[in-house]
């Protein structure tokens, strides 16, 4: 039983729904994105974002919109759309029932009979 | 020295360096790759590269003069490599066990063979084969390429084209073969051959060469017992086949360039897995592979000579090895010969300084320079680069060293043969009966004992033994008497390094010959005892016969154990085994058993005082040997009329055998005994 494969499932079930908290208090770009979540411990690969990102504009749970710089690119700024919204809401209520389970059953001290 | 090229990354121009743009090109491949079924790839990979193209400035913008290769690194390492994207993807790819037939494409059901309209070099023939029982086309190229030369190939490829319908087929996904640039001497095609089978490189090119090296092992022991067609046919043609084979290979093999081919030669699984891992891996390898790659760029026009040269060099390294392995068997061949036949140069060298000298010369006059070539063929061949140049200094002082003992070694043994002086003694003859000197041969009876019976064959001409040295080279030579009796005198000759020591060891030759009633024995063979040495010496008899006095031959003269030579003047004759022959001016052969007679002018003359007329008792003598064989050459015969001018040679030789005159002698019986061999009547 690879154990790495368990840890990567267990990340992959919350990114999206991290990646969507970030963006939800205010727009953001993939860099500040990336900065942000390795900040709070929870690392990611750029690459792992930007098709998570893709994907969720796709299915207009984002949009972006375009912003110049003189440092660089323009950069992509995205932000949730009403669709996005209603995603988030749902997510974070299943978010909630889920911790409120695992942390539950993890910290039982009784024995099952 | 590096390249630096300027990149556009999504609209910003940024310096690079040409490994870094490598590095990072190959980054981008990995992840088309990756994320190749993605309906939105192309707008990742977009947003990647602005993503990387914003890091990239950063650097700049920090004081960095152009990207290099760590830059990317870091980047990389930042975005993270394909394979731990933790992303679903549309589809995902999976792992499969490693498999060299690769099945993730669909293949168009392959029933029917095709001529493959898309990746063709000529019509797409062998292509549309290789679909067919899905193989490398390139395998199947070459294996054209061997029957094309066959002439049937031609036409067979012509109908083929013909006939095959086109249909545009997958491309191949198996394992390809490729030339190996990685591990290259001359075109990597042995390099390329043993990725794909799996082979280890040197065994590939040991294979490749073992034609030769047989050809030259069996050519060494040709003279021994091995029949003579048998190696030479088959190894050296298929020595020819196997460079012919390189060079078509060398031709068609493409060359694996990126890692995507690489991997394909080597058989491995392509995946974003196997890719990403070759990046990493050869990222610091990348600068010397970026330089060869940027080499082999050839403008077509020098595509001719650099074929020329390619063909040139291969031809070299076989040659060179052959000349190496045959260089390394003469040398062992020296030194065995040195030593087994130690107990004859024992005999040559005066003393110990000239025997050091002697293995001196042999060893680093000759191993070294042979030792040297070998070990820089097998340097090439193995493709083992040394920096030791050490090794090269060594060799050259040791050859040095091999130069000078050679010319001490030669100024030693000229120095010891500087003179060459002859020291004679006399046989005192009394007045024989009938005025007639009979000349009688014997062998050297063996007293000694004989350990190197390597050395000594049946000829009894000469023989090594512990302590002496046995020659069966005697000259005789007869001569007009300037008085009234018979004369013979022993002149027994050598070199030396001094006039005294020359004469000494002449003196010091055994000889033996002796006087008997009236005949003359003389022994077949002279002996050098060890503590002469062998300095070139030689013996001659010279027998002074009267006027009008006869000499005679007698048949112990002609046996196979009695070989001697007769000079007579400039013509030297030869005791052979069927008569005594001339071996200068054709024949003039003495008869044994026959009298002689001293003509006034010095030279002998049969009875009736005719000049000795050249006869041939066997129209081949010269030509066959019962021991030798055959000889090569044909000699004719000239006859000496009595105004000594030469003729044409006579047709009936019958004739001439009938006109000599022979005299009736009773039979003379010869008993063995230890010195002379007495004869009895």
């Amino acid at each position: 039983m690879n154990i790495i494969n368990t840890q990567s499932q267990m990340r992959k079930g919350v990114l999206e729904f991290c990646i969507l908290s970030i963006i939800r208090r205010g727009e953001a770009y993939p860099g500040d994105i990336v900065d942000e979540m390795r900040a709070t411990g929870l690392h990611i690969l750029e690459g792992t974002l930007y098709p998570l990102l893709t994907r969720l504009k796709n299915f207009e749970i984002l949009t972006y919109r375009w912003v110049e710089s003189n440092s660089g690119p323009p950069r992509k700024y995205f932000l949730l759309t009403e669709k996005g919204e209603k995603f988030f809401i749902e997510l974070s209520q299943t978010w909630s029932e889920l911790s409120n389970a695992v942390n539950g059953l993890t910290t039982k001290k009784e024995e099952i009979n | 020295m590096e390249k630096i090229i300027n990149i556009n990354l999504s609209g910003r121009i940024l310096p690079i360096e040409e490994s870094a743009y490598e590095k990072l090109k190959n980054y981008f491949a990995s992840l088309r790759t990756y994320f190749n079924n993605e309906t939105e790839r192309d707008e990742i990979i977009n947003d990647i590269e602005g993503r990387i193209a914003e890091l990239l400035n950063e650097k700049v913008q920090k004081g960095a003069a152009t990207i290099n290769s760590d830059n990317i690194e870091d980047v990389i390492l930042s975005m993270g490599r394909p394979e731990d994207f933790e992303t679903e993807l549309e589809t995902e790819i999976q792992s499969e066990p490693e498999n060299k037939k690769s099945e993730t494409k669909s293949t168009i059901p392959n029933k029917k063979l095709y001529r493959n309209t898309v990746d063709k070099v000529l019509g797409g023939v062998c292509s549309g084969i290789a679909n067919f029982i899905n193989i490398d086309p390139t395998i199947v190229r070459v294996l054209f390429a061997i029957i094309f030369f066959s002439g049937w190939g031609l036409i067979i490829y012509a109908i083929l084209w013909i006939v095959l319908p086109k249909q545009e087929l997958e491309p191949f996904a198996g394992a390809r073969i490729y030339r190996n640039p990685e591990q290259r001497i001359l075109g990597g095609v042995a390099g390329g051959i043993a990725s794909y089978f799996g082979m280890q490189v040197w065994l590939v090119r040991l294979i490749i060469l073992s034609p030769v090296l047989f050809l030259i092992f069996f050519k060494t022991l040709e003279s021994s017992f091995l029949p003579n067609m048998f190696p030479d046919l088959i190894f050296s043609s298929l020595s020819g086949t196997f460079m012919f084979a390189y060079i078509i290979l060398w031709i068609v093999l493409p060359q694996a360039k990126n890692e995507y081919q690489k991997m394909e030669m080597r058989g491995e699984k392509v995946d974003v897995n196997k890719i990403s891992e070759n990046v990493r891996d050869k990222s610091k390898e990348m600068g010397n592979e970026i330089k060869s790659a940027a080499k082999s760029v050839r403008p077509i026009a020098s595509g001719i000579f650099k074929t020329i040269g390619i063909i040139i060099k291969i031809i070299f390294l076989f040659i060179g090895g052959a000349i190496a392995f045959g260089l390394l068997m003469m040398m062992i061949a020296l030194i065995f010969t040195g030593i087994s036949t130690g107990h004859i140069t024992s005999f040559l060298w005066a003393n110990e300084m000239q025997q050091t000298l002697a293995w001196c010369t042999l060893i680093l006059f000759f191993c070294v320079p042979a030792s040297a070539f070998i070990v820089w063929i097998i340097r090439l061949i193995v493709n083992v680069r040394s920096r030791n140049t050490y090794l090269t200094w060594i060799f050259a002082g040791l050859w040095f060293l091999g130069w000078v003992a050679a010319a001490l070694f030669a100024a030693s043994i000229v120095n010891d043969i500087k003179y060459y002086e002859y020291d004679v003694a006399s046989i005192p003859i009394i007045k024989p009966k009938d005025d007639k000197l009979i000349i009688a041969v014997s062998d050297v009876p063996a007293r000694f004992k004989t350990d190197y019976w390597w050395l000594n064959e049946e000829s009894n001409e000469w023989g090594v033994f512990d302590d002496t040295l046995k020659i069966g080279i005697v000259y005789f030579n007869i001569a007009a008497s300037s008085d009234t009796a018979y004369h013979v005198e022993i002149k027994k000759s050598s070199a030396g390094n001094s006039y005294n020591n020359a004469i000494e060891r002449a003196g010091k030759t055994q000889y033996s010959a002796g006087v008997n009633n009236n005949v003359l024995q003389l022994s077949n063979s002279f002996l050098v005892a060890k503590e002469n040495k062998y300095r070139g010496q030689m013996v001659e008899v010279i027998i002074q016969v009267p006027i009008g006095k006869k000499i005679r031959f007698d048949k112990s003269v002609n046996q196979d154990l009695n070989p001697l030579r007769m000079v007579e003047e400039h013509i030297a004759f030869k005791i052979g085994d069927y008569g005594i022959e001339n071996f200068e001016f054709g024949h003039f052969d003495l008869e044994r058993n026959i009298d002689y007679i001293m003509g006034a002018d010095g030279e002998l003359r049969n009875l009736d005082g005719s000049e000795i007329v050249v006869k041939r008792k066997y129209k081949y003598k010269r030509d066959f040997h019962p021991r030798k064989g055959f000889r090569k050459s044909k000699i004719e015969f000239h006859q000496k009329d009595s105004q000594n001018n030469i003729e044409e040679p006579k047709e009936n030789l019958d004739e001439n055998i009938k006109e000599s005159s022979r005299v009736d002698i009773p039979e003379i019986e010869i008993i063995e005994s230890p010195v002379f061999t007495v004869i009895k009547f």
